[in-house]
Protein backbone atom coordinates (compact mmCIF):
# COMPACT_ATOMS: atom_id res chain seq x y z
CA UNK A 1 0.00 0.00 0.00
CA UNK A 2 2.78 2.37 0.34
CA UNK A 3 3.56 2.87 -4.07
CA UNK A 4 2.65 6.30 -5.36
CA UNK A 5 -1.03 6.70 -4.84
CA UNK A 6 -3.14 6.29 -7.64
CA UNK A 7 -6.44 8.10 -6.44
CA UNK A 8 -6.26 9.76 -3.23
CA UNK A 9 -10.05 10.86 -2.14
CA UNK A 10 -9.07 12.58 0.73
CA UNK A 11 -12.27 13.72 3.22
CA UNK A 12 -14.81 14.14 0.56
CA UNK A 13 -18.13 16.11 1.66
CA UNK A 14 -20.92 16.79 -0.72
CA UNK A 15 -23.79 18.67 0.75
CA UNK A 16 -27.05 19.30 -0.99
CA UNK A 17 -29.92 21.52 0.34
CA UNK A 18 -30.62 19.78 3.76
CA UNK A 19 -28.93 16.69 3.05
CA UNK A 20 -25.16 15.42 2.79
CA UNK A 21 -25.15 12.95 0.37
CA UNK A 22 -21.35 12.11 0.57
CA UNK A 23 -20.14 12.79 4.43
CA UNK A 24 -16.14 13.27 4.83
CA UNK A 25 -15.40 9.76 2.84
CA UNK A 26 -11.33 8.88 2.25
CA UNK A 27 -10.01 6.30 0.38
CA UNK A 28 -7.32 5.64 -2.12
CA UNK A 29 -6.72 3.40 -4.93
CA UNK A 30 -3.79 1.58 -6.62
CA UNK A 31 -2.70 1.85 -9.94
CA UNK A 32 -4.16 -1.84 -11.68
CA UNK A 33 -6.56 -2.63 -9.47
CA UNK A 34 -10.60 -3.30 -9.50
CA UNK A 35 -12.32 -1.76 -6.66
CA UNK A 36 -15.62 -2.30 -5.57
CA UNK A 37 -18.01 0.18 -4.03
CA UNK A 38 -21.03 -1.15 -2.74
CA UNK A 39 -23.73 0.14 -0.32
CA UNK A 40 -27.72 0.35 -0.36
CA UNK A 41 -30.38 2.81 -2.23
CA UNK A 42 -29.37 6.45 -1.87
CA UNK A 43 -25.89 5.43 0.12
CA UNK A 44 -23.79 7.80 -2.33
CA UNK A 45 -22.09 5.92 -4.36
CA UNK A 46 -23.07 7.66 -7.80
CA UNK A 47 -22.47 10.89 -5.99
CA UNK A 48 -19.26 9.67 -4.93
CA UNK A 49 -18.74 9.01 -8.76
CA UNK A 50 -19.83 12.38 -10.11
CA UNK A 51 -17.57 13.91 -7.59
CA UNK A 52 -14.37 12.28 -9.17
CA UNK A 53 -15.10 12.71 -12.65
CA UNK A 54 -16.49 16.38 -11.72
CA UNK A 55 -19.92 16.17 -13.11
CA UNK A 56 -20.80 17.42 -9.47
CA UNK A 57 -18.11 19.82 -7.43
CA UNK A 58 -16.86 18.76 -3.67
CA UNK A 59 -18.17 20.98 -0.79
CA UNK A 60 -15.03 20.04 0.69
CA UNK A 61 -12.16 17.35 1.11
CA UNK A 62 -9.73 16.85 -2.34
CA UNK A 63 -9.14 14.72 -4.71
CA UNK A 64 -6.12 13.78 -6.58
CA UNK A 65 -5.31 11.82 -9.52
CA UNK A 66 -1.92 10.35 -10.50
CA UNK A 67 -0.46 12.96 -8.08
CA UNK A 68 -2.55 15.88 -9.50
CA UNK A 69 -5.22 18.03 -7.77
CA UNK A 70 -8.17 17.54 -9.41
CA UNK A 71 -11.21 18.50 -7.50
CA UNK A 72 -11.33 22.15 -9.18
CA UNK A 73 -11.09 20.73 -12.95
CA UNK A 74 -14.02 20.55 -15.21
CA UNK A 75 -15.43 17.08 -16.41
CA UNK A 76 -14.10 17.26 -19.62
CA UNK A 77 -10.78 18.04 -17.92
CA UNK A 78 -10.19 15.00 -16.02
CA UNK A 79 -11.86 12.90 -19.11
CA UNK A 80 -8.79 14.03 -20.71
CA UNK A 81 -6.35 13.13 -17.47
CA UNK A 82 -7.82 9.83 -18.27
CA UNK A 83 -10.76 9.39 -16.24
CA UNK A 84 -13.39 7.25 -18.30
CA UNK A 85 -16.90 6.93 -16.91
CA UNK A 86 -20.35 5.31 -17.58
CA UNK A 87 -23.41 6.34 -16.64
CA UNK A 88 -25.89 4.37 -14.55
CA UNK A 89 -28.68 5.42 -16.76
CA UNK A 90 -26.86 4.35 -20.17
CA UNK A 91 -26.54 7.60 -22.59
CA UNK A 92 -26.73 6.25 -25.48
CA UNK A 93 -26.38 9.07 -28.56
CA UNK A 94 -29.59 7.41 -29.58
CA UNK A 95 -29.27 8.54 -33.18
CA UNK A 96 -25.82 7.80 -33.92
CA UNK A 97 -24.73 4.39 -34.76
CA UNK A 98 -22.77 2.97 -32.41
CA UNK A 99 -19.39 3.03 -34.09
CA UNK A 100 -19.85 6.93 -34.36
CA UNK A 101 -20.82 6.32 -30.36
CA UNK A 102 -17.35 5.14 -29.97
CA UNK A 103 -15.59 7.51 -32.38
CA UNK A 104 -16.91 10.69 -29.99
CA UNK A 105 -14.90 9.06 -27.60
CA UNK A 106 -11.63 7.86 -29.71
CA UNK A 107 -11.04 11.71 -31.36
CA UNK A 108 -9.82 12.58 -28.01
CA UNK A 109 -6.79 11.09 -29.11
CA UNK A 110 -7.32 10.61 -32.92
CA UNK A 111 -8.18 13.81 -34.41
CA UNK A 112 -8.20 12.32 -38.08
CA UNK A 113 -11.36 10.57 -39.37
CA UNK A 114 -9.88 7.36 -40.14
CA UNK A 115 -7.91 6.66 -37.00
CA UNK A 116 -10.60 7.30 -34.85
CA UNK A 117 -12.65 5.20 -37.18
CA UNK A 118 -10.15 2.20 -36.99
CA UNK A 119 -9.82 2.77 -32.92
CA UNK A 120 -13.59 2.79 -32.78
CA UNK A 121 -13.45 -0.61 -34.25
CA UNK A 122 -10.91 -2.14 -32.59
CA UNK A 123 -12.71 -1.18 -29.24
CA UNK A 124 -16.38 -2.45 -30.60
CA UNK A 125 -15.00 -5.80 -31.18
CA UNK A 126 -12.83 -5.58 -27.73
CA UNK A 127 -16.05 -5.42 -26.18
CA UNK A 128 -18.65 -7.79 -28.72
CA UNK A 129 -20.26 -4.90 -30.54
CA UNK A 130 -18.26 -5.54 -33.93
CA UNK A 131 -21.52 -6.92 -35.75
CA UNK A 132 -23.35 -4.20 -34.57
CA UNK A 133 -21.28 -1.14 -34.92
CA UNK A 134 -23.62 0.07 -37.91
CA UNK A 135 -26.68 0.02 -35.71
CA UNK A 136 -28.22 3.17 -34.59
CA UNK A 137 -27.44 3.37 -30.83
CA UNK A 138 -31.28 3.81 -30.36
CA UNK A 139 -31.75 0.38 -31.61
CA UNK A 140 -29.19 -1.84 -28.85
CA UNK A 141 -30.67 -3.90 -26.58
CA UNK A 142 -30.28 -2.96 -22.40
CA UNK A 143 -26.87 -5.24 -23.10
CA UNK A 144 -25.53 -3.89 -25.98
CA UNK A 145 -26.08 -0.28 -24.57
CA UNK A 146 -24.32 -1.72 -21.06
CA UNK A 147 -21.15 -2.29 -23.62
CA UNK A 148 -21.41 0.48 -25.52
CA UNK A 149 -21.13 2.68 -22.71
CA UNK A 150 -18.00 0.73 -21.53
CA UNK A 151 -16.45 1.07 -25.56
CA UNK A 152 -17.25 4.69 -25.65
CA UNK A 153 -15.05 5.09 -22.16
CA UNK A 154 -12.18 2.85 -23.55
CA UNK A 155 -12.04 4.95 -26.52
CA UNK A 156 -10.43 7.38 -24.78
CA UNK A 157 -7.53 5.58 -23.31
CA UNK A 158 -8.11 6.24 -20.06
CA UNK A 159 -5.94 5.25 -16.72
CA UNK A 160 -9.23 4.47 -14.94
CA UNK A 161 -12.45 3.19 -15.72
CA UNK A 162 -15.72 4.45 -13.14
CA UNK A 163 -18.68 1.58 -13.79
CA UNK A 164 -21.98 2.27 -12.47
CA UNK A 165 -23.91 -0.06 -12.42
CA UNK A 166 -23.33 -1.74 -15.72
CA UNK A 167 -24.55 -4.97 -14.90
CA UNK A 168 -27.93 -4.12 -13.70
CA UNK A 169 -30.96 -5.83 -15.60
CA UNK A 170 -28.35 -7.93 -17.59
CA UNK A 171 -28.94 -11.54 -17.52
CA UNK A 172 -26.44 -14.55 -16.31
CA UNK A 173 -24.73 -15.19 -19.55
CA UNK A 174 -24.73 -10.84 -19.94
CA UNK A 175 -23.44 -10.62 -16.63
CA UNK A 176 -20.57 -13.05 -17.40
CA UNK A 177 -19.02 -11.52 -20.57
CA UNK A 178 -19.05 -8.37 -18.85
CA UNK A 179 -17.44 -9.80 -16.10
CA UNK A 180 -14.44 -11.61 -18.62
CA UNK A 181 -14.47 -8.01 -20.00
CA UNK A 182 -13.54 -6.11 -16.90
CA UNK A 183 -10.95 -8.79 -16.12
CA UNK A 184 -9.72 -9.11 -19.66
CA UNK A 185 -9.05 -5.24 -19.45
CA UNK A 186 -7.62 -4.90 -16.39
CA UNK A 187 -5.10 -7.76 -16.98
CA UNK A 188 -3.83 -5.44 -19.58
CA UNK A 189 -3.36 -2.63 -16.55
CA UNK A 190 -6.47 -0.63 -16.47
CA UNK A 191 -7.71 0.30 -13.33
CA UNK A 192 -11.45 -0.23 -12.80
CA UNK A 193 -13.77 1.63 -10.07
CA UNK A 194 -17.33 -0.62 -9.43
CA UNK A 195 -20.31 0.62 -8.58
CA UNK A 196 -22.46 -2.92 -8.08
CA UNK A 197 -25.33 -4.63 -6.43
CA UNK A 198 -24.77 -7.97 -7.37
CA UNK A 199 -22.69 -9.67 -4.43
CA UNK A 200 -21.89 -12.23 -6.78
CA UNK A 201 -19.72 -9.80 -9.25
CA UNK A 202 -18.29 -7.51 -6.74
CA UNK A 203 -16.56 -11.08 -4.94
CA UNK A 204 -15.61 -11.93 -8.98
CA UNK A 205 -14.24 -9.13 -9.79
CA UNK A 206 -12.38 -7.19 -7.22
CA UNK A 207 -10.03 -7.84 -4.28
CA UNK A 208 -11.02 -4.84 -2.12
CA UNK A 209 -14.38 -3.49 -1.27
CA UNK A 210 -15.70 0.13 0.40
CA UNK A 211 -19.04 0.40 1.76
CA UNK A 212 -20.96 3.62 2.28
CA UNK A 213 -24.36 3.86 3.95
CA UNK A 214 -25.95 7.42 4.37
CA UNK A 215 -22.77 8.95 2.93
CA UNK A 216 -20.08 7.89 5.13
CA UNK A 217 -17.95 5.30 4.62
CA UNK A 218 -19.13 2.20 6.81
CA UNK A 219 -16.16 -0.72 5.95
CA UNK A 220 -13.31 -1.19 3.83
CA UNK A 221 -11.58 -4.50 3.15
CA UNK A 222 -11.46 -7.80 1.27
CA UNK A 223 -14.93 -8.93 -0.42
CA UNK A 224 -15.18 -11.67 1.90
CA UNK A 225 -14.20 -9.39 5.33
CA UNK A 226 -16.91 -6.83 4.13
CA UNK A 227 -19.21 -9.43 3.54
CA UNK A 228 -19.54 -11.07 6.46
CA UNK A 229 -18.65 -7.49 8.59
CA UNK A 230 -21.93 -7.09 11.15
CA UNK A 231 -22.11 -3.17 10.06
CA UNK A 232 -22.38 -4.14 6.38
CA UNK A 233 -24.97 -6.74 7.03
CA UNK A 234 -26.97 -4.23 9.52
CA UNK A 235 -27.11 -1.55 6.53
CA UNK A 236 -28.19 -3.97 4.07
CA UNK A 237 -30.78 -5.92 5.72
CA UNK A 238 -31.78 -4.04 8.94
CA UNK A 239 -31.63 -5.18 12.73
CA UNK A 240 -31.20 -8.88 12.96
CA UNK A 241 -34.72 -9.64 15.13
CA UNK A 242 -34.59 -10.34 18.68
CA UNK B 1 -30.00 -15.40 -30.40
CA UNK B 2 -26.41 -13.54 -29.43
CA UNK B 3 -25.82 -11.02 -30.73
CA UNK B 4 -21.48 -11.46 -31.74
CA UNK B 5 -22.58 -14.75 -33.73
CA UNK B 6 -19.67 -15.44 -35.95
CA UNK B 7 -21.30 -16.62 -39.45
CA UNK B 8 -22.18 -12.86 -39.80
CA UNK B 9 -18.30 -12.03 -40.29
CA UNK B 10 -17.63 -12.74 -43.64
CA UNK B 11 -20.58 -10.38 -44.89
CA UNK B 12 -20.04 -7.14 -42.13
CA UNK B 13 -16.18 -7.16 -43.48
CA UNK B 14 -16.82 -5.10 -45.53
CA UNK B 15 -18.51 -2.13 -43.74
CA UNK B 16 -15.18 -2.45 -41.31
CA UNK B 17 -13.62 -0.12 -43.69
CA UNK B 18 -14.51 3.65 -43.65
CA UNK B 19 -16.22 5.48 -46.88
CA UNK B 20 -13.48 7.38 -48.31
CA UNK B 21 -14.20 11.07 -48.90
CA UNK B 22 -13.84 10.76 -52.30
CA UNK B 23 -16.92 8.26 -52.58
CA UNK B 24 -18.71 10.85 -50.13
CA UNK B 25 -18.20 13.80 -52.54
CA UNK B 26 -19.03 12.01 -55.91
CA UNK B 27 -22.15 10.66 -53.59
CA UNK B 28 -23.58 14.16 -52.89
CA UNK B 29 -21.81 15.99 -56.17
CA UNK B 30 -24.52 13.66 -57.97
CA UNK B 31 -27.69 14.95 -55.64
CA UNK B 32 -26.41 18.26 -56.35
CA UNK B 33 -26.26 17.91 -59.92
CA UNK B 34 -29.90 16.84 -59.94
CA UNK B 35 -30.95 19.77 -58.00
CA UNK B 36 -29.02 21.48 -61.10
CA UNK B 37 -31.08 20.18 -63.36
CA UNK B 38 -34.27 22.44 -63.00
CA UNK B 39 -31.65 25.56 -63.68
CA UNK B 40 -30.66 24.01 -67.18
CA UNK B 41 -34.71 23.55 -67.99
CA UNK B 42 -35.77 27.26 -66.77
CA UNK B 43 -32.63 29.25 -66.81
CA UNK B 44 -34.77 31.71 -69.67
CA UNK B 45 -37.61 31.77 -67.67
CA UNK B 46 -37.27 34.31 -65.49
CA UNK B 47 -40.56 33.79 -63.22
CA UNK B 48 -39.39 30.51 -62.02
CA UNK B 49 -35.61 31.21 -62.59
CA UNK B 50 -36.07 33.96 -59.86
CA UNK B 51 -37.35 31.45 -57.51
CA UNK B 52 -34.79 28.93 -58.32
CA UNK B 53 -32.25 31.15 -57.23
CA UNK B 54 -34.18 31.78 -53.98
CA UNK B 55 -34.42 28.34 -53.23
CA UNK B 56 -30.59 27.66 -53.63
CA UNK B 57 -29.67 30.52 -51.64
CA UNK B 58 -32.30 29.81 -48.81
CA UNK B 59 -31.19 26.19 -49.38
CA UNK B 60 -27.51 27.30 -48.49
CA UNK B 61 -28.58 29.47 -45.50
CA UNK B 62 -30.43 26.92 -44.21
CA UNK B 63 -27.94 24.51 -44.59
CA UNK B 64 -25.96 26.82 -42.57
CA UNK B 65 -28.04 27.05 -39.31
CA UNK B 66 -28.17 23.35 -39.57
CA UNK B 67 -24.43 23.17 -38.78
CA UNK B 68 -25.32 24.60 -35.41
CA UNK B 69 -29.26 24.26 -34.82
CA UNK B 70 -29.31 21.16 -36.54
CA UNK B 71 -25.62 19.17 -36.09
CA UNK B 72 -25.33 21.08 -32.97
CA UNK B 73 -29.06 21.21 -31.32
CA UNK B 74 -28.73 24.34 -30.46
CA UNK B 75 -32.29 25.81 -32.33
CA UNK B 76 -31.45 29.43 -32.83
CA UNK B 77 -33.97 31.61 -34.56
CA UNK B 78 -31.74 34.74 -34.65
CA UNK B 79 -29.81 33.69 -37.25
CA UNK B 80 -31.50 36.54 -39.06
CA UNK B 81 -28.58 38.94 -36.89
CA UNK B 82 -26.12 37.47 -39.00
CA UNK B 83 -27.64 37.52 -41.89
CA UNK B 84 -28.34 41.19 -41.53
CA UNK B 85 -24.40 41.80 -40.68
CA UNK B 86 -23.45 39.81 -44.22
CA UNK B 87 -25.96 41.83 -46.14
CA UNK B 88 -25.13 45.48 -44.78
CA UNK B 89 -21.35 44.74 -44.45
CA UNK B 90 -21.08 44.25 -48.12
CA UNK B 91 -23.34 46.73 -49.09
CA UNK B 92 -21.15 49.41 -46.69
CA UNK B 93 -17.95 47.51 -48.25
CA UNK B 94 -19.13 47.56 -51.82
CA UNK B 95 -20.97 51.66 -52.08
CA UNK B 96 -18.44 53.42 -49.49
CA UNK B 97 -14.69 51.35 -50.16
CA UNK B 98 -15.54 50.34 -53.67
CA UNK B 99 -14.57 46.26 -52.45
CA UNK B 100 -16.08 44.09 -54.72
CA UNK B 101 -18.64 42.01 -52.92
CA UNK B 102 -16.75 39.07 -53.98
CA UNK B 103 -14.15 40.00 -51.21
CA UNK B 104 -16.61 41.87 -48.97
CA UNK B 105 -18.05 38.99 -47.75
CA UNK B 106 -15.16 37.84 -46.03
CA UNK B 107 -15.21 40.53 -43.43
CA UNK B 108 -18.98 39.96 -43.21
CA UNK B 109 -18.26 36.22 -42.60
CA UNK B 110 -15.54 37.91 -39.87
CA UNK B 111 -18.04 40.44 -38.79
CA UNK B 112 -21.08 37.76 -38.36
CA UNK B 113 -18.77 35.44 -36.41
CA UNK B 114 -17.87 38.21 -34.08
CA UNK B 115 -21.64 38.70 -33.32
CA UNK B 116 -22.19 35.16 -32.98
CA UNK B 117 -19.89 34.63 -30.39
CA UNK B 118 -20.88 37.77 -28.88
CA UNK B 119 -24.80 36.92 -28.89
CA UNK B 120 -23.77 33.21 -28.06
CA UNK B 121 -21.63 33.28 -25.02
CA UNK B 122 -24.23 34.20 -22.09
CA UNK B 123 -27.08 32.34 -24.15
CA UNK B 124 -25.76 28.89 -24.55
CA UNK B 125 -26.19 28.58 -20.65
CA UNK B 126 -30.16 28.61 -21.75
CA UNK B 127 -31.21 25.23 -23.14
CA UNK B 128 -33.66 23.98 -25.48
CA UNK B 129 -36.94 26.63 -25.55
CA UNK B 130 -35.21 28.75 -23.64
CA UNK B 131 -32.34 29.43 -26.32
CA UNK B 132 -34.40 29.46 -29.57
CA UNK B 133 -36.33 32.50 -27.40
CA UNK B 134 -33.42 34.24 -26.03
CA UNK B 135 -31.55 34.33 -29.77
CA UNK B 136 -35.12 34.98 -31.21
CA UNK B 137 -35.34 38.43 -28.59
CA UNK B 138 -31.85 39.22 -29.70
CA UNK B 139 -33.06 39.35 -33.33
CA UNK B 140 -36.00 41.30 -32.50
CA UNK B 141 -33.56 43.78 -30.35
CA UNK B 142 -30.78 43.94 -33.50
CA UNK B 143 -34.08 44.44 -35.87
CA UNK B 144 -35.39 48.03 -33.56
CA UNK B 145 -31.51 49.15 -33.35
CA UNK B 146 -31.08 48.69 -37.22
CA UNK B 147 -34.04 51.14 -37.73
CA UNK B 148 -31.84 53.69 -35.24
CA UNK B 149 -28.29 53.00 -36.59
CA UNK B 150 -29.20 55.27 -39.99
CA UNK B 151 -25.51 55.95 -41.18
CA UNK B 152 -24.75 52.09 -40.76
CA UNK B 153 -28.26 50.94 -42.13
CA UNK B 154 -29.97 53.84 -43.57
CA UNK B 155 -32.51 53.46 -41.17
CA UNK B 156 -36.22 52.48 -42.08
CA UNK B 157 -35.46 53.57 -45.31
CA UNK B 158 -33.03 51.35 -45.44
CA UNK B 159 -29.69 50.79 -48.20
CA UNK B 160 -30.40 51.11 -51.83
CA UNK B 161 -27.67 49.36 -54.04
CA UNK B 162 -27.86 50.94 -57.39
CA UNK B 163 -28.03 48.55 -60.60
CA UNK B 164 -24.60 48.95 -62.46
CA UNK B 165 -24.37 45.46 -63.89
CA UNK B 166 -20.77 43.54 -64.33
CA UNK B 167 -18.91 40.35 -62.70
CA UNK B 168 -16.72 42.60 -60.33
CA UNK B 169 -20.19 44.23 -58.92
CA UNK B 170 -22.03 40.34 -58.57
CA UNK B 171 -24.97 42.04 -60.21
CA UNK B 172 -25.86 40.53 -63.37
CA UNK B 173 -28.66 41.85 -66.13
CA UNK B 174 -29.19 38.25 -66.42
CA UNK B 175 -31.13 35.94 -63.71
CA UNK B 176 -29.50 33.06 -64.92
CA UNK B 177 -26.06 34.71 -63.34
CA UNK B 178 -27.99 34.53 -60.23
CA UNK B 179 -29.42 31.47 -60.04
CA UNK B 180 -26.08 30.17 -61.14
CA UNK B 181 -24.41 31.84 -57.90
CA UNK B 182 -26.18 31.08 -55.39
CA UNK B 183 -26.27 27.40 -56.85
CA UNK B 184 -22.40 27.70 -56.50
CA UNK B 185 -22.57 28.74 -52.52
CA UNK B 186 -25.18 26.29 -52.10
CA UNK B 187 -22.83 23.49 -53.22
CA UNK B 188 -20.29 25.34 -51.01
CA UNK B 189 -22.11 24.97 -47.77
CA UNK B 190 -22.93 21.36 -48.66
CA UNK B 191 -19.17 20.58 -48.83
CA UNK B 192 -18.47 21.99 -45.78
CA UNK B 193 -21.19 20.01 -44.42
CA UNK B 194 -19.99 16.50 -45.61
CA UNK B 195 -16.48 17.45 -44.36
CA UNK B 196 -18.44 18.51 -41.33
CA UNK B 197 -19.83 15.47 -40.58
CA UNK B 198 -16.81 13.75 -40.60
CA UNK B 199 -14.38 15.73 -38.74
CA UNK B 200 -13.74 15.85 -34.93
CA UNK B 201 -15.79 19.19 -35.03
CA UNK B 202 -18.75 17.29 -36.75
CA UNK B 203 -19.22 14.33 -34.10
CA UNK B 204 -18.62 16.25 -31.17
CA UNK B 205 -21.82 18.32 -32.40
CA UNK B 206 -23.90 15.27 -32.85
CA UNK B 207 -23.02 14.59 -29.16
CA UNK B 208 -23.55 17.72 -27.63
CA UNK B 209 -26.66 17.68 -29.03
CA UNK B 210 -27.70 13.89 -28.04
CA UNK B 211 -26.55 14.07 -24.26
CA UNK B 212 -23.81 17.25 -22.93
CA UNK B 213 -22.97 15.29 -19.97
CA UNK B 214 -21.95 12.13 -22.18
CA UNK B 215 -19.83 14.60 -24.11
CA UNK B 216 -18.33 16.15 -21.02
CA UNK B 217 -17.63 12.67 -19.54
CA UNK B 218 -16.37 11.83 -23.40
CA UNK B 219 -13.45 15.19 -22.88
CA UNK B 220 -15.93 17.65 -24.87
CA UNK B 221 -15.09 21.44 -23.91
CA UNK B 222 -19.13 21.51 -24.56
CA UNK B 223 -19.29 25.64 -24.59
CA UNK B 224 -16.06 25.67 -27.09
CA UNK B 225 -17.54 23.18 -29.45
CA UNK B 226 -20.58 24.99 -29.21
CA UNK B 227 -19.40 28.39 -29.65
CA UNK B 228 -17.11 26.76 -32.66
CA UNK B 229 -20.37 25.29 -34.54
CA UNK B 230 -22.22 29.10 -34.07
CA UNK B 231 -19.27 30.64 -35.60
CA UNK B 232 -19.64 27.99 -38.39
CA UNK B 233 -22.42 28.76 -38.98
CA UNK B 234 -22.73 32.09 -38.57
CA UNK B 235 -20.10 32.93 -41.03
CA UNK B 236 -21.76 31.18 -43.70
CA UNK B 237 -24.77 32.93 -42.83
CA UNK B 238 -23.05 36.52 -43.05
CA UNK B 239 -21.76 35.40 -46.65
CA UNK B 240 -25.11 34.45 -47.95
CA UNK B 241 -26.57 37.82 -46.41
CA UNK B 242 -23.74 39.46 -48.71
CA UNK B 243 -24.96 37.70 -51.55
CA UNK B 244 -28.57 38.27 -50.75
CA UNK B 245 -27.91 41.82 -50.82
CA UNK B 246 -26.17 42.26 -53.86
CA UNK B 247 -29.58 40.20 -54.96
CA UNK B 248 -32.22 41.80 -54.15
CA UNK B 249 -29.68 45.64 -53.51
CA UNK B 250 -32.85 47.41 -51.61
CA UNK B 251 -32.11 46.59 -47.96
CA UNK B 252 -34.52 47.51 -45.10
CA UNK B 253 -34.71 46.47 -41.71
CA UNK B 254 -38.13 44.21 -42.44
CA UNK B 255 -36.31 42.64 -45.57
CA UNK B 256 -33.30 41.29 -43.33
CA UNK B 257 -35.19 40.58 -39.96
CA UNK B 258 -38.81 39.63 -40.24
CA UNK B 259 -38.74 36.44 -38.23
CA UNK B 260 -41.02 34.34 -40.89
CA UNK B 261 -38.81 35.29 -43.63
CA UNK B 262 -35.25 34.94 -42.41
CA UNK B 263 -34.53 33.39 -39.28
CA UNK B 264 -37.62 31.26 -38.60
CA UNK B 265 -37.89 30.32 -41.94
CA UNK B 266 -33.79 28.88 -42.04
CA UNK B 267 -34.73 26.88 -39.25
CA UNK B 268 -38.53 25.49 -40.97
CA UNK B 269 -36.41 24.81 -43.70
CA UNK B 270 -33.90 22.33 -42.32
CA UNK B 271 -37.43 20.86 -40.33
CA UNK B 272 -39.31 20.18 -43.41
CA UNK B 273 -36.46 18.80 -45.44
CA UNK B 274 -34.37 16.66 -42.54
CA UNK B 275 -32.73 18.56 -39.42
CA UNK B 276 -29.38 17.40 -38.85
CA UNK B 277 -28.62 15.91 -42.19
CA UNK B 278 -26.50 17.06 -45.29
CA UNK B 279 -29.43 17.07 -47.72
CA UNK B 280 -32.52 18.03 -45.53
CA UNK B 281 -31.50 21.88 -46.19
CA UNK B 282 -31.82 21.60 -49.77
CA UNK B 283 -34.51 19.38 -50.37
CA UNK B 284 -36.63 21.64 -47.92
CA UNK B 285 -35.87 24.57 -49.72
CA UNK B 286 -36.31 23.44 -53.16
CA UNK B 287 -39.77 22.31 -51.93
CA UNK B 288 -40.52 25.25 -49.54
CA UNK B 289 -39.71 28.28 -51.55
CA UNK B 290 -41.71 27.26 -54.98
CA UNK B 291 -44.90 26.25 -53.03
CA UNK B 292 -44.52 29.33 -50.52
CA UNK B 293 -44.44 31.07 -53.93
CA UNK B 294 -47.22 29.51 -55.46
CA UNK B 295 -49.80 29.74 -52.15
CA UNK B 296 -48.61 33.56 -52.20
CA UNK B 297 -49.64 34.02 -55.92
CA UNK B 298 -53.03 31.54 -55.45
CA UNK B 299 -54.50 31.38 -51.68
CA UNK B 300 -52.50 34.90 -51.01
CA UNK B 301 -54.15 36.52 -53.90
CA UNK B 302 -57.95 35.34 -53.13
CA UNK B 303 -57.40 36.13 -49.16
CA UNK B 304 -54.49 38.52 -47.86
CA UNK B 305 -52.44 36.30 -45.60
CA UNK B 306 -53.65 32.83 -46.77
CA UNK B 307 -51.30 31.52 -47.79
CA UNK B 308 -49.44 31.40 -44.76
CA UNK B 309 -51.70 29.49 -42.93
CA UNK B 310 -51.23 27.12 -45.34
CA UNK B 311 -47.71 27.11 -44.58
CA UNK B 312 -48.50 26.90 -40.98
CA UNK B 313 -50.71 23.91 -41.19
CA UNK B 314 -47.77 22.48 -43.49
CA UNK B 315 -45.36 23.31 -40.89
CA UNK B 316 -47.56 21.76 -37.48
CA UNK B 317 -48.11 18.34 -39.89
CA UNK B 318 -44.56 18.29 -41.04
CA UNK B 319 -43.59 18.60 -37.10
CA UNK B 320 -46.02 15.97 -36.08
CA UNK B 321 -45.40 13.49 -38.83
CA UNK B 322 -42.08 13.83 -40.28
CA UNK B 323 -40.10 14.63 -37.44
CA UNK B 324 -36.93 14.12 -38.92
CA UNK B 325 -37.55 15.36 -42.07
CA UNK B 326 -38.12 14.09 -45.85
CA UNK B 327 -34.55 12.90 -46.16
CA UNK B 328 -34.63 11.55 -42.50
CA UNK B 329 -37.97 9.55 -43.10
CA UNK B 330 -36.10 8.48 -46.27
CA UNK B 331 -32.78 6.98 -45.05
CA UNK B 332 -34.65 5.68 -42.61
CA UNK B 333 -37.00 3.52 -44.88
CA UNK B 334 -33.51 2.89 -46.52
CA UNK B 335 -32.20 1.73 -43.17
CA UNK B 336 -35.20 -0.62 -42.33
CA UNK B 337 -34.70 -2.29 -46.06
CA UNK B 338 -30.62 -2.87 -45.81
CA UNK B 339 -31.76 -4.43 -41.87
CA UNK B 340 -34.62 -6.74 -43.11
CA UNK B 341 -31.69 -8.92 -45.05
CA UNK B 342 -30.15 -9.69 -42.37
CA UNK B 343 -31.45 -11.96 -39.97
Amino acid sequence: MTSTPFLVVDNAVRRFVGLIAVDTVSFSMERGEILSMIGPNGAGKTTMFNLITGQLSLSDGAITFCGERIEELPPHIRAQRGLGRTFQIAKPLVALTARENVMVGAFLHNRGFAEAFERANSVLAEVGLDMRADALAGELTLSERRRLEIARALALDPKLILLDEVMAGLNATEVTQVIDLIQRLNARGLTFFVIEHNLKVVRAVSRRVIVLDHGVKIAEGTATEVLSDPTVIKAYVGKRAG
Amino acid sequence: MTTNAAPLAEADNARTRPTTLLSLVARYAGLLMLAFVPLIVMWNDPYWINILAYAYLFAALAGAWNVIGGFGGQFSLGHGVFFAIGAYTVARFYLDLGVTPWLAVFPAAALATVAAVLISWPTFRLRGPFFAIATMAINEVCFALANYTERMTGGPRGILIPFRAGFSNMIFAERWKYALLTFGFMCIVVLITVLLRRSRLGHYLLAIREDEDASRAAGIDVLKVKLVGMAVSAALTGIGGGIFAMYVRVLDPPTLFTLPDIGVKFALISLIGGIGTIMGPVVGALLIVPVENFLRGTIGGEIPGGHLIVLGIVFVCASLFLKRGIVGAFTEILHRIRNRTRP
